[in-house]
């Protein structure tokens, strides 16, 4: 009797899997399609591009300082016996842009926007107010979803860009100026070292603007689905962040694997 | 004029509606009364699109919206407006910007017009000066009154009223129920209200409908209901504890 019902909450489990995964699919279709209606909301668009922008950039800093001294610290601490100074700077530059801001700082932004976009749609789910939009002609998807995807897809790589220059920046000063383990000088040469644009791009456009995507989509995918009262917003919330996070931790690996 | 024939409506293999046929006439105020969990918002929310019926038919004058595209529905509800049972205003506008939405995004109004027209609702409702202040410092009475400003802001056809006085005390669920009767007299609007309160259908009422178990199993004159089902109003009142 245990086994027979273990095996039919397994096959459910399996049929809601499924039943989400087309949903998704859906959702995506429906923003894909609200894209050209973006100057009807345009004010929305505007909104969120701006909410992400400042509600993020405080901690953004924080982080992207922190990685840079991290890196600089372990680096210096793993390597400078055994290579040449300039290229520990090599390994610090590049492993910074292309793995450590990106994934870091999407992994926390997964938390800060994914988990507050779940919530707050969640919460406008279960007080009737994505109803209410509708009754005013509106249409959720592109009063509510469209504009935070497209907020989220554009201004992770921006706030990218800003975390690698203020990663980078706190490095060279951590490394020239308070460690004295290397010039200015050989610090720039080893950033310029087998230098590839393509590096630059990936870490700093493709990368986030997945990893973007996947936060807002994500996060507004879970809170539509929210049932119930404040328990549903809470359940959608946790979904939204552990889905985005362990996305962005796979999709880490095969972007590395498919396009460097 | 809106008719409904026929309508069947089913949640997870029960029946939640079932063959409901009902006439809401063009500038009368139409009460379906019944206790809660009989379907009464389900029906309501049929009636703008929110939810597909699995058969039956809703006319909106002469255009059935069970069956309209994605498209015509969003232009066939802009003769509707909503009044949810916890006003449904979004709690990230404030009392101005909730109002002044559906002007904002479906007309080329001047803000200065956008602004004047919101000040008037406002002033309807009884609200005047509460412009800045979001949901959240609204209480309860004003939450419903500010949702009816928003939806008269729009001039629709129809107002549907979701449960328009439960959880007010008596002072402002007469409040509101003058205020439904009022704009029905100044702007002719066709009213549909679902409750289950008694004084709200003997204020509001031209057409009484009530519903048990899914079936309207009377429509008429509220002078009739009061007549022929007292007892069922007796024990709709004791139901609540009123």
């Amino acid at each position: 009797m245990a086994k027979q019902s273990f095996i039919i909450s397994l096959g459910n489990r399996g049929i809601n899997f499924f039943v989400s995964i087309y949903e998704a699919a859906v959702l995506f279709v429906q923003t894909l399609l609200q894209l050209p209606r973006i100057y009807f909301y345009r004010r929305q668009v505007i909104e969120q591009f701006y909410s992400l922008t400042v509600s993020t950039l405080p901690v953004t800093s924080l982080i992207a300082i922190f990685i840079g001294l991290g890196s600089t610290v372990q680096g210096t601490y793993q390597t400078s016996a055994l290579t040449p100074r300039y290229f520990t700077a090599n390994v610090i530059f590049k492993s910074t842009i292309i793995e450590l801001t990106p994934i870091v700082l999407s992994l926390v932004l997964a938390g800060k926007i994914g988990g507050s976009l779940a919530a707050e749609i969640g919460s406008m789910k279960v007080s009737e107010q994505i109803d209410a939009l509708e009754t005013l002609s509106l249409d959720p998807v592109g009063f509510l979803v469209m504009p935070r995807v497209l907020a989220g897809t554009v201004m992770l790589p921006v706030m990218t860009i800003f975390a690698n220059f203020l990663a980078i920046f706190s490095s060279f000063l951590m490394s020239t100026a308070i460690l004295h383990w290397i010039s200015p000088g050989e610090y720039v040469s080893g950033m310029k070292m087998g230098f590839k644009a393509f590096e630059l791009y990936f870490g700093n456009f493709i990368k986030p603007s997945i990893f973007g995507f996947i936060i807002a989509f994500s996060g507004s995918f879970f809170g539509l689905r929210t049932k119930g009262g404040a328990k549903g917003v809470g359940i959608s919330s946790t979904t939204s962040v552990v889905v985005s996070a362990v996305l962005i931790v796979i999709l880490d690996y095969f972007l590395g694997e498919l396009l460097l | 004029m809106i008719e409904i024939r026929d309508l069947w409506k089913r949640f997870e293999n029960k029946d939640v509606l079932k063959g409901i046929n009902l006439t809401i006439e063009d500038g009368k105020t139409t009460v379906i009364l019944g206790p809660s969990g009989q379907g009464k918002t389900v029906l309501l929310k049929n009636i703008v699109g929110l939810i597909k019926p699995e058969r039956g038919s809703i006319l909106v004058d002469g255009e059935d919206i069970t069956k309209v595209s994605r498209r015509r529905l969003f232009e066939l509800r802009k003769k509707f407006a909503f009044v949810f049972q916890g006003g449904a205003l979004f709690d990230f506008l404030t009392v101005r910007e909730n109002i002044a939405l559906f002007l904002r995004m479906h007309t080329k109004m001047k803000e200065e017009e956008i602004e004047k027209r919101v000040k008037e609702a406002l002033k309807v409702v009884g609200l005047s000066g509460t412009e800045e202040l979001y949901p959240e410092e609204l209480s309860g009475g004003m939450k419903k009154r500010v949702a009816i400003a928003r939806a008269i802001v729009s001039s629709p056809k129809y107002i549907l009223y979701d449960e328009p006085t439960t959880g007010l005390d008596r002072t402002n669920a007469k409040a509101v129920n003058n205020l439904i009767n009022r704009l029905k007299e100044k702007y002719g609007v066709t009213s549909v209200v679902v409750t289950h309160d008694i004084e709200c259908m003997e204020t509001v009422a031209d057409k009484v409908a009530l519903l048990k178990e899914g079936k309207m199993f009377f429509v008429g004159k509220k002078e009739e209901v009061e007549e022929k089902y007292l007892d069922y109003l007796y024990k709709l009142e004791e139901s609540y504890g009123i």
